[in-house]
């Protein structure tokens, strides 16, 4: 059971948390109102107990707020008052219990018991599961009547799946519920801990797999059988039930037609051996396309989306009929490799997100087959990258959908999302055929003028003022001086493409909590690491902690607007160049205005939707970061 | 209602028992299956399934032909047919909309939407 204890008296709130602690309830502690109600807000809870005299938002006004929004959660109130008014006053603004400073703990955490109990839809005092019992009065735990002894953590998990006997939990539900937001575990401290509880009860005669694995969905409590269940599960499944019977089924048939996908493979492998030998004939080309087309759809149905997605990358590398350069076999070859692995993997229900960025495509035009290019793709390849290799001006034409004009709606969703362009010779010392040279850049034009949209890096011997100036003219977003290591390339396509941005730290100020949730939801799919902030009085040490890499603020908020805040990171020299954006529902001029005067980089208003505001973080961090380096570059040179 | 039943056309077994499983878990729908085009046209013309599940890329008679024999058949030509097929390019969509097929789904699908996307593209309600 996960308990908020907002509360400013550090003794007394070390010493609850301890004896809280001990009883196996996880514990998160807050010593203002505010932050009361950012967690609050921001977690689940079944039980809040909040002192009285807090600061910035007393306890009162939070049980108020609290109320008003439709939190449920059961409210203990501790308070050094004890007038009757007071009483009434507190259990009037929504409080269900009331307990005088100083009190004792023991009555306390009766009190706590009661109310959760209270809450909790079952009555029975003891939860149950076959010969298993655990008493949540006493916190003890038998099997057949024989004591088991737990950790606070087991305890917990099999708390939480005893109270939600049919429900299965994901390993992030999981770390959500039992552990506190100030520890950091991972997934597999969960797994661990499942480990640990299922040794103790097997130990007690349990059979092992009473706490099962759902694959790809998480963990449950396995069924006590029953024909009955199932029967009345199938007249109307819940969705739940519905994807553990479609797993299972999934699964045993994957088990039974796994051979066929590895027959595929395998057919792959040999095709890959013959085009090193330069011995695969049209048809066999054609025969592995149909064998990677059909092991894309299998894989994909089986949610295998990792060999899907590499089946897929195989299928459009064949489609280059019927020369390959020395580039593409090696991509195929690390493709296919890669897919050997992938057909590993157990089969996983296909929900696919909506919105989610999808993997980077990127698309080389390399006419002259230049050696760096075989080592860039395999890199390529391992950072995950799509990346096909188009080996004449023609196939990057016809890969771009620009014979034509206007492109298709279908081809500006398959386009790319970077191009770049050789304009390195095959033989290093050697020059550049001048024809080729020329149609060369008539396709840079080409390309940003179809696809303004679109970067591309070209690749350069020359790449003094004069050719740069022209590069850029003609649409080209990066020029790259050859020699350049195919790492530093695959570096800057990374930057551009966004693929290195997922994990980048953005604090969030707005003191609307509800608006902050929303907005944490949305961006999702493109996982950065946000930290919500309600209360702006924190920002300064919450700053110093997260170190941000972004700061997002609104601007109107209670004691510190969001102008002052960003006036205190430009005040300070380090933070000169930290990305700072407004995200306000204000649209006028004059707010915009003051916003970029005072060193804001971007400007947002509220009703954006999650992918054009990701775009718009992204691109920011994107600038950030390429002067962060191009800084550090320039020191190494200096 | 009564339940529907579709016919699903695929050479590959194992997709046949996944789209069988999706269909019977979300919608309670029965299926029949062929493994080509040639058998799916026979169990079209026998059952007359309310409608069909197509694969694309089939050896001998491919998803097309398939299609067109069906069109062509007085027996099965008012028998919707949705084409399931891996994501497709620009020219092959166009292809598809142009031969009139009652709708495209698209490989992977999402097994648990599966009978919802059949039912929308034909107005049928579950």
């Amino acid at each position: 059971m996960r308990v908020l204890l907002v509360d400013d008296d550090d003794a007394l709130a070390a010493l609850l948390t301890q004896q809280l602690t001990a009883q196996n309830y996880i514990v998160d502690r807050v010593a203002d109102g505010e932050t009361g109600w950012a967690y609050s807000s921001t977690f689940d809870y079944d039980l809040i107990i909040l002192d009285w005299m807090l600061p910035q938002l007393d306890g009162i006004q939070l049980c108020q707020r609290l109320r008003s929004q439709g939190y449920g959660v059961p409210i203990l109130l501790l308070t050094a008052r004890d007038e009757q008014t007071d009483k009434i006053k507190g259990l009037e603004t929504g409080a269900d219990d009331y307990m005088i400073k100083p009190f004792d703990t023991a009555e306390l955490l009766v009190r706590i018991r009661v109310l959760l109990r209270r809450s909790l839809t079952e009555a029975a005092p003891f939860l149950s599961w076959g010969d298993l019992c655990l008493d949540p009065v006493s916190c003890q735990v038998t099997y057949q009547e024989k004591p088991v002894s737990l950790t606070a953590k087991e305890y917990s998990l099999l708390e939480l799946f005893l109270r939600h006997s049919h429900q299965v939990f994901s390993t992030n539900t999981l770390l959500d519920r039992i552990w506190s937001s100030e520890e950091f575990p991972s997934e597999a401290t969960v797994r661990s801990h499942i480990r640990g509880l299922r040794r103790k009860l097997k130990g007690m005669g349990a059979p092992p797999d009473l706490i099962e694995t759902v694959h790809g969905l998480g963990y449950r409590l396995k069924s006590q059988v029953s024909a009955h269940k199932a029967e009345s599960c199938s007249i109307h499944p819940t969705q739940t039930e519905r994807q553990i019977r479609y797993l299972e089924g999934i699964i045993q048939t994957w088990k039974a037609h796994k051979g066929e996908s590895l027959e595929r493979w395998h057919y792959l492998s040999q095709m890959v051996h013959r085009l090193k030998e330069q011995n695969l004939s049209e048809q066999q080309q054609a025969e592995a396309q149909r064998m990677a087309h059909s092991l894309a759809g299998t894989l994909g149905t089986f949610g295998l989306m990792e060999g899907h997605r590499l089946a897929r990358q195989i299928e459009t590398l064949l489609q280059a009929r019927p020369l390959f350069s020395a580039a593409q076999i090696s991509q195929l070859q690390a493709l296919v490799t890669t897919l050997g692995h992938a057909l590993d993997d157990s089969p996983q229900l296909v929900c696919p997100i909506e919105e989610a960025p999808p993997r980077q495509r990127i698309l080389i035009v390399d006419v002259n087959n230049a050696s760096y290019i075989q080592q860039l793709m395999a890199l390529a390849v391992a950072e995950g990258l799509e990346t096909t290799v188009a080996a004449s001006i023609e196939t990057a034409a016809q890969r771009l959908s620009m014979e034509t004009s206007p492109p298709a709606v279908e081809a500006i969703a398959d386009s790319p999302d970077l191009v770049m362009v050789n304009l390195v010779a095959g033989k290093t010392d050697a020059v550049m055929d001048e024809l080729i040279l020329q149609r060369l850049l008539q396709l840079i034009t080409k390309i940003t003028q179809q696809w303004p949209e679109l970067p591309v890096l070209v690749v350069t011997p020359q790449a003094d003022f004069g050719n740069r100036l022209n590069l850029i003219r003609r649409g080209g977003a990066l020029v790259l001086e050859y020699p350049v290591v195919p790492a530093e390339i695959l570096e800057y396509i990374v930057q551009t493409t966004h693929h290195s941005y997922r994990l980048s730290k953005i604090m969030m100020v707005d003191d609307d909590a509800h608006y902050l949730k929303q907005v944490i939801h949305l961006l999702q799919p493109w996982d950065f690491q946000i930290t919500p902030l309600v209360n702006p009085q924190r920002f300064w040490m919450l700053f110093n902690q997260i170190m941000p890499d972004m700061v997002v603020l609104d601007i109107e908020m209670p004691h510190i607007d969001g102008f002052e805040l960003c006036q205190v990171l430009r005040s300070h020299p380090r933070w000169q160049h930290l990305p700072i954006i407004f995200l306000s529902i204000h649209a006028d001029p004059a707010k915009q205005e003051r916003a970029f005067a005072l060193g804001a980089d971007d400007y947002i208003t509220k009703s954006i939707q999650g992918k054009h505001l990701a775009r718009r973080l992204l691109n920011r961090l994107q600038r950030s970061q390429a002067c962060l380096r191009w800084q550090q570059t320039a020191a190494v040179v200096g | 209602m009564p339940s529907k039943c579709v016919l699903v056309i695929d050479d590959e077994e194992s997709i046949q028992k996944v789209v069988r499983l999706s269909l019977k878990l979300e919608a309670s729908w029965q299926t029949i299956t062929a493994s080509s085009g040639q058998e799916g046209i026979c169990q079209a013309e026998k059952h007359q399934p309310d409608a069909i599940l197509l694969d694309v890329m089939m050896p001998a008679i491919d998803g097309i032909a398939t299609f067109e024999s069906l069109h062509e058949n007085s027996q099965t030509q008012s028998i919707p047919v949705i084409l399931l097929t891996a994501k497709t390019g620009t020219s092959e969509k166009r292809l598809f909309q142009k031969i009139g097929v009652a709708g495209v789904i698209t490989k992977p699908f999402n097994p648990l939407t599966l009978a919802s996307q059949v039912a929308k593209l034909l107005g049928w309600s579950i």
